[in-house]
């Protein structure tokens, strides 16, 4: 979307209700009907399956879960990246040493901002998580 | 505007994480803890433009009678929305 045709579209105040994250009820857009709480194991990958609590029309099996729950697929879609990491979007990046370090740079596309230091958790001998 | 639910479809949030890393984390803390720019585009659409470690462009398909706010994606905020949120914010 253009800067101009973004500027030009009409700007709204937008607050958010107490359970907007975690709603008790929904409402299928399509069928214009209240849906369905229901529990289903969402395949991730061929090995991990998450446990969510859904909500299904019951005319057009349309399914949509709220903001809070979908914290729980973040997490099993986070460890399926971690355990397929061949075919994940990963970065190459020279190392260099001074001595006592080795040194990279963290690619931009992933840092806007600015940050002070990073958390380095290991995972194993040659493996480790990086978090800014 | 009130949106009183928010709600994203499981698969949505599948493909949003695999082509921009987006976790529904980052966007709930955009939402709740950033003060993002709200923007209403046609067709009952809605757009959210916030920062948290990174900015955010978030498109919601908004339903006023039901006060329901569906994400339909969500993706990196490219050079000139970006400029215009810091523009915006000032």
């Amino acid at each position: 979307m253009k800067e101009q045709d973004f500027e030009k579209l009409e700007g709204i105040k937008v607050s958010f209700g107490k359970t907007a994250l975690s709603p008790k009820s929904m409402y299928c857009d399509k069928c214009d009907i209240k849906m369905i709480k229901s529990a289903i194991e969402m395949p991730v990958s061929d090995y991990i399956k998450v446990k969510l609590n859904i909500f299904k029309c019951p005319k057009c099996r349309e399914q949509i879960i709220g903001l809070d729950e979908a914290k729980k697929l973040d997490e099993a879609l986070i460890i399926n990246r971690l355990l397929t990491k061949e075919n994940a979007l990963s970065f190459k990046r020279h190392l260099s040493f001074d001595g006592n370090n080795y040194i990279f740079r963290l690619p931009s596309e992933l840092t806007k901002g600015k940050h002070k230091e990073v958390k380095i958790t290991p995972i194993e001998s040659n493996e480790a998580l990086i978090e800014w | 505007m009130k949106i009183n639910i928010i709600g994203i479809s499981p698969q949505t949030q599948k493909k949003i994480y695999e082509k921009h890393s987006i976790l529904a984390e980052e966007i709930i803390l955009i939402l709740r803890d950033d003060k993002p720019i709200f923007k209403k585009a046609g067709g009952h659409q809605i757009i959210a433009i916030g920062l948290y470690n990174r900015y955010l462009t978030i498109f919601f398909k908004y339903n006023s009678k039901r006060k329901q706010a569906i994400i339909t994606t969500a993706y990196p905020s490219d050079k000139k929305q970006i400029k215009y949120y810091k523009r915006a914010v000032k």
